[in-house]
């Protein structure tokens, strides 16, 4: 039998948002408060850009981006979900307008042999792996990344994905059999020392 | 055969997005193929590791100081529209601006000594590099026209100007043809290079004996034996390859090669069957064309529909029929693009149906507009 992945959102905000009393000096215009709310945030923000960019100089341009719209987007938080997760909507959305936009394509940036992105700060399960498969993510070919960021790390659903790019359900599926594919031919060539 | 394989099904299985009789199609597959059962576990491995990744990975540096002074700026252009709420936050402006001040002179002295100069410069990383026969020690500026050369077992950093780096290989030669914002070429005789690029795309351009490669803004590897020849891998983006008339269009994940006076071949994907690939190799070389072309046919997968688009406009007119469908099969034309659009090389057509499968979100067109040269063979 096939296994059913349950869906794999990271809900931040299941926990205590030490951040929240910051947030709401934030909102009233407390800069000092809104760079520790930076602070504790930044990680997971940086997290995604780098995955949807594959690339360490545009993540942490496009995090900067996210950051600064988050400033300017404060007053629209209104605390029905927790501010983590409300960040990470709209880092998703912001990563998905800059795509759909296009407007960074002649900025990007492509470097696939620098693991310093990853070497980083962070929670961290079984560490060789996860820079492994970080790197090999990197490596895939952008549409093929995004979809899989979206579905097999952030557990989006194909029909929303297919939304978000405004593609077809059946490309969405398409495009991430040919990631876990790629991946996996990728893992294999790391793992024989290639 | 790998069409009797479920392993283009394995994906959706493994999501459980499968109506029921395809479940008991791969499953009844399953149990007696050690292939697929292997591809699946592969596939299962990867999902699972993929929902295990860190949830959080701090950049390199501080982005604070850029931000701040973002939102220094901001504020002060939205002034007349701030609320009372952010109005209150005059008070903290001074001591704000006067870090945001300092941050950016710190930032800008630091970018200064480390941004590169318009300049090429060269590092030795191991062996010996000469630049016009003199030993590099430390670093060097490697001027237009002068000759850059790694010894056997050797290798060289090179920070090009302020648009990329590069690795260069063993017995390596090389060097710059213009250094200009809006070029940045050179020629790769013989070697190997290993580049990254930020520029826009067309400013970095590598001449070989056997074809250009024209950076899109990418990774990728180049390497050019003594003959000429020279053999391409992009590891992220998209390169094209020109010789005369001819062009093929690289994107990560694919390798090209280019022979001399023939120009670039029919580029494969690294997961593509090494029948395949051989086949390609004849098929681009003039042996046995037929043979190769059945071969290919019979052994493409939908992880081939980039090789298959570039034979499209390569095989002979009474080929292209059975090309165009085998191609429709993976991936159907998208509405509009018709088989006698394709036999007459239709390119709006054909790069239609090039995005169908690549992974360009944009149309083509937006990225070769105006420089003239076509991403069609």
């Amino acid at each position: 039998m096939p296994s059913f992945p349950t869906l794999h959102v990271a809900d931040p905000g299941a926990h205590d948002d030490p951040a929240f009393g910051d947030v709401a000096l934030a909102q009233r215009g407390d800069h000092a408060a809104f760079e520790r709310v930076y602070r504790a945030h930044i990680g997971r923000v940086y997290a995604l850009c780098l995955r949807f960019m594959g690339n360490r100089q545009l993540a942490e341009e496009l995090a900067q981006d996210v950051i600064v719209k988050a400033w300017e987007a404060l007053g629209s938080f209104r605390g029905e979900s927790a501010f983590a997760t409300w960040l990470h909507r709209l880092t998703v959305n912001h990563v998905m307008f800059t795509f759909r936009t296009n407007k960074r394509r002649n900025d990007r940036v492509q470097v696939t042999d620098d693991l310093d992105p990853y070497d980083t700060g962070g929670p961290k399960n079984s560490p060789e792996h996860s820079l492994d498969l970080e790197h090999a993510i990197s490596r895939l070919p952008e549409q093929a990344r995004i979809v899989f960021v979206l579905h097999d790390v952030e557990g989006y659903r194909h029909q929303e994905i297919a939304d978000m790019l405004g593609v077809a359900d059946g490309t969405s599926k398409s495009q991430l059999h040919r990631a876990r594919r790629l991946l996996r031919s990728v893992l294999q060539s790391y793992s024989k020392g290639m | 055969m790998p069409n009797d394989h479920v392993i283009s099904m394995l994906s959706e299985y493994l999501d459980g997005d499968l109506a029921a009789p395809e479940i008991g199609r791969v499953e009844l597959h399953l149990a007696s193929c050690s292939e697929c059962r292997a591809e699946l576990e592969a596939l299962r491995s990867i999902v699972d590791s993929a929902k295990n990744l860190p949830v959080a990975v701090m950049p390199t540096h501080d982005l604070w100081p850029n931000i701040a002074h973002r939102m220094e700026t901001r504020s002060e252009d939205h002034a007349e529209v701030q609320s009372p709420g952010r109005r209150s936050a005059a008070s903290f402006m001074p001591v704000f601006r006067a870090a945001a001040v300092l941050a950016v002179m710190i930032g800008s002295a630091w970018y200064a000594l480390r941004a590169p100069s318009n300049g090429w410069e060269i590092r030795s990383i191991a062996g010996t590099t000469t630049i016009e026969r003199n030993e590099v020690a430390g670093s060097a500026a490697l001027l237009p026209g002068d000759w850059l050369e790694t010894g056997l077992g050797s290798s060289a950093f090179v920070r090009i100007a302020n648009i990329g780096t590069a690795t260069v290989g063993p017995s390596s030669r090389l060097r710059i043809l213009a250094n200009r914002s809006a070029e940045r070429r050179m020629e790769l005789a013989v070697g190997s290079i290993k580049a990254s690029v930020w520029s826009p795309p067309r400013i970095f351009v590598v001449e070989t004996p056997s074809g250009t490669a024209v950076d899109l803004g990418c990774a990728y590897e180049l390497g050019v034996d003594s003959t000429g020849a020279s053999h391409l891998l992009v590891t992220s983006g998209e390169v094209l390859i020109e010789y005369r008339d001819k062009v093929s269009f690289v994107p990560a994940g694919f390798h090209c090669v280019t022979r001399p006076g023939e120009g670039p071949g029919v580029p494969w994907s690294e997961l593509a069957h090494p029948d395949f690939v051989a086949a390609l190799g004849r098929f681009d070389t003039g042996t046995d064309r037929i043979a190769a072309l059945e071969t290919i046919l019979d052994k493409a997968t939908e992880d081939d529909a980039v090789s298959l688009w570039h034979l499209l406009t390569r095989v002979a007119d009474s080929s292209v029929g059975t090309v165009y469908a085998t191609l429709a099969s993976h991936y159907p034309p998208p509405e509009g693009v018709t088989l006698d659009g394709v036999r007459r090389h239709d390119r709006l057509m054909l790069e239609r149906w090039l995005n169908e499968f690549t992974t360009r979100l944009i149309p083509l067109e937006s990225i070769s507009g105006g420089s003239g040269v076509t991403v069609l063979p």
